[in-house]
């Protein structure tokens, strides 16, 4: 690389060495997140991959389908072609998640590249959603007390892919390329339902910036296509047993456990568990939530406020002690702590912003 | 329905520099040592969840003295440990506490104490005190990398040693003290870091590098000869004390561990020529300091801190030395590095934002 003193940009040469390293890391850190998490976390017997693959396991885990049928499909070229050996359904599972975690990083890095249009700056800090991906997807979230046993992390098929496709759709949004943006969408949505909170992302980013017509019909559209979604997996495993103690034909109707509402109440009055809480993307997201406002980029600045909602929605409907839960939100967070640091260690022109 | 929802965002609109100037400055320090405290906690946690004592070398055996040397040697937590148990026996109203919990509290408050150092390590190279925090948040996450996270394949858990943490706090404190010259202190300090950890012996390292050239070759002499006459006094003090201890990992009697005499084991480098040569490992190795010690290493001639990118040639014998007296796919022996790292590759990113920004916009 170049020396401080006249150096003003880097050579082309440079610049290759830079992506060259960016990928070697990418694929580095990808492989040993991939090894972590097939070796630090449980797998739930009731949505086993096997149960996922044959549409028998639990709701609202069923639901989430894309990556089952996608391992299903690609069992099944493999079975048309006798000469070559079919894959276990865990092997394909584990390089689709390998494959996503190193499209996170490229996808992340292209997201910061996008507000910070500085290449090499980007891939550097690329590593900070890794960081955050390891709180959510692979360290236990530790309950304190000696009695207290340590609770691995579970793993799930759409976490990781939910956490692309949300990184994903911040880019395409931004750039407002909607035909590629719904088409994500709907992909999304079949992998997991929190892609609904991109609808509040949009709904935050685009408030004062569009017109309320448009906005209305992006949010219509997209909410529109989230529920038919939703509904067809409905009905699609209607009769599929539903996770937690009430019986299958209870209100929620395998949409989410009811008593997830009263345990998360009892665990927030327990302030010994907060060290575990506040560790959501590996403490990210305190500084990228205090110092928000000396973010000049409107779009990532307003994406933040999507944690609220984020967090409101999860209290009623998940565990919030399960860290991952909350993985989607890392791109958007770790996009917020990349632009505080820059905003802090470089003096910009007075024209410089917007976004 | 736009007003209303620019209303509602406007509440989440928290400003620091909306807050009178002192008041800035209080809750900056609030939530930076809360922040601190509380990232300190859940390592803390973490370290004692996820993370495995090797049972010959356990807790108790370092605080009877009966442990394998070298790690035997490295007596400084775990005789404050039995000194604060002696201590307590004075007072038989106070509450009974297990040497497990000391050691745990004694941990806590040496990872809480790093983020402090880290954070005013680094405020001797940047204006902005706010970066100095960020800097703790990094210095949190590469941590983690040495000190808890497991190899995946074959999975291997992280051996907890209680001199671990104190090291890295010595480290950070000794280069500060070093940068600042302040050398009553920086002795002082160095003598309860050997007494730690023979890992000291790189400060003198630090402290040569950055000084040759820049102070008389008679004073850097002086206070390399002094350094090193301490190191090698506790050294060989320790040594005669735990002479007749088990050497090694194996425990190997010291009669038959010949020339290591329970300094490092011989055994380590064959070992760690194997790891080198299966490239499934790499991965792993290279996830040293959160792999931020790759782009660092290629950004250094960037940092314009001559004291921290002198500081920076410290890891290259480092790096030599564990190939022969450490194992290499047990993290923990590079932690010591995470913060001179961790500095250089904040400087080098500043470096770096300010060449891809452009020569107007340098500040």
């Amino acid at each position: 690389m170049s020396s401080s003193g006249a150096a003003t940009s880097f050579t082309a040469r440079e610049n290759a060495l830079s992506q060259l390293v960016f990928l070697l890391i990418a694929a580095g850190a990808s492989y040993y997140f991939s090894q972590l998490r097939f070796g630090l976390t449980g797998h739930l017997p009731e949505v086993s991959i096997d149960r996922l693959m044959a549409g028998t396991a639990q709701t609202p885990e069923q639901y989430r389908v894309l990556i089952p049928w996608l391992a299903k499909g690609i069992i099944g070229i493999f079975k048309l072609m006798p000469t070559l050996p079919t894959p276990a359904p865990m092997t394909v599972f584990q390089y689709i998640e390998l494959l996503c975690v190193l499209l996170v990083f490229l996808a992340f890095r292209h997201l910061v590249s996008l507000f910070l249009g500085k290449s090499a700056t980007s891939a550097l800090l690329a590593i900070t959603v890794w960081y955050g991906m390891l709180f959510h997807y692979v360290i236990p979230p530790l309950r304190p007390g000696p009695a207290s046993p340590i609770n691995f992390a579970w793993w799930k098929v759409a976490d990781v892919p939910a956490l692309l496709f949300m990184t994903v759709g911040l880019i395409l949004m931004y750039k407002k390329k909607w035909i590629a943006y719904y088409a994500m969408f709907v992909l999304a949505t079949i992998n997991r339902e929190t892609s609904c909170y991109l609808t509040f992302i949009y709904l935050f980013t685009a408030l004062g910036k569009s017109t309320p017509r448009s906005i209305s019909i992006h949010c219509l559209l997209q909410f529109s296509i989230w529920v038919v979604i939703k509904y067809l997996l409905y009905q699609f495993y209607i009769d599929n047993p539903v996770t937690g103690p009430g019986p299958p034909d209870a209100a929620y109707a395998g949409l989410f456990d009811v008593t997830d509402f009263r345990m998360n109440m009892a665990d927030l009055r327990d302030v010994r568990l907060y060290p575990v809480l506040f560790s959501i993307a590996g403490f990210l997201w305190i500084p990228a939530l205090l110092l928000r406002s000396i973010i000049r980029k409107d779009f990532i600045r307003k994406s933040t406020i999507v944690i609220f909602p984020y967090f409101a929605g999860m209290s009623v409907l998940a565990t919030l002690f399960e860290l991952r839960i909350f993985g989607d939100l890392v791109s958007v967070l770790a996009a917020a702590f990349v632009l505080v640091l820059d905003e802090l260690l470089v003096v910009k022109p007075v024209s410089a912003g917007g976004g | 329905m736009v007003q209303a929802a620019r209303r509602i965002s406007g509440m989440f609109h928290f400003r620091l520099a909306d807050l009178p100037k002192t008041n800035v400055k209080f809750f900056r320090e609030l939530i930076f040592y809360a922040l601190a405290g509380v990232m300190a906690f859940h390592f803390s946690q973490l370290r004692f969840g996820l993370t495995g004592q090797p049972p010959e070398n356990n807790i108790y055996h370092l605080m009877e003295g009966t442990g394998s040397t070298p790690l035997q040697h490295r007596v400084l937590i775990p005789g404050s440990v039995n000194l604060i148990l002696k201590s307590l026996t004075l007072f038989p109203s106070a509450p009974p506490i297990s040497p497990e919990s000391l050691f745990q509290h004694i941990e806590l408050i040496a990872v809480f104490l790093l983020f402090v150092a880290v954070r005013h390590y680094v405020s001797l190279f940047l204006a902005n005190d706010l970066v100095g925090i960020l800097s703790a948040i990094l210095t949190f996450n590469a941590l983690l990398f040495s000190y808890v996270m497991p190899r995946a394949d074959p999975l291997w858990y992280v051996h907890w040693f209680p001199f671990d943490i104190p090291a890295v706090l010595f480290i950070t404190a000794g280069l500060i003290l070093i940068h600042q010259k302040k050398w009553a202190q920086y002795y002082f300090l160095f003598l309860v870091a050997t007494v730690n950890r023979e890992t000291s012996a790189f400060l003198t390292l630090a402290y040569l590098l950055t000084n040759l050239g820049k102070c008389k070759t008679k004073q850097v002499t002086v206070h390399c000869l002094l350094q090193f006459l301490i190191w090698a006094t506790i050294k060989y003090i320790l040594f005669l004390i735990y002479i007749d201890n088990p050497v090694g990992d194996g425990g190997m009697d010291p009669t038959e561990a010949r020339w290591s005499l329970g300094l490092y084991d011989p055994n380590d480098f064959a070992v760690n020529l194997e790891t080198l040569i299966s490239i499934s490992a790499y991965p792993f190795i290279f996830s040293i300091i959160g792999y931020l010690w790759v782009p660092t290493m290629l950004l250094l001639r960037l940092v314009r801190e001559e004291f921290v990118r002198r500081t920076m040639v410290v890891t290259v014998p480092w790096c030599i030395s564990m190939l022969y007296v450490g194992t290499l796919t047990q993290l923990r022996e590079f932690g010591e590095l995470v913060p001179v790292v961790g500095v250089a590759f904040i400087l080098a990113f500043q470096e770096l934002l300010k060449v891809e920004t452009g020569p107007l916009n340098r500040g």
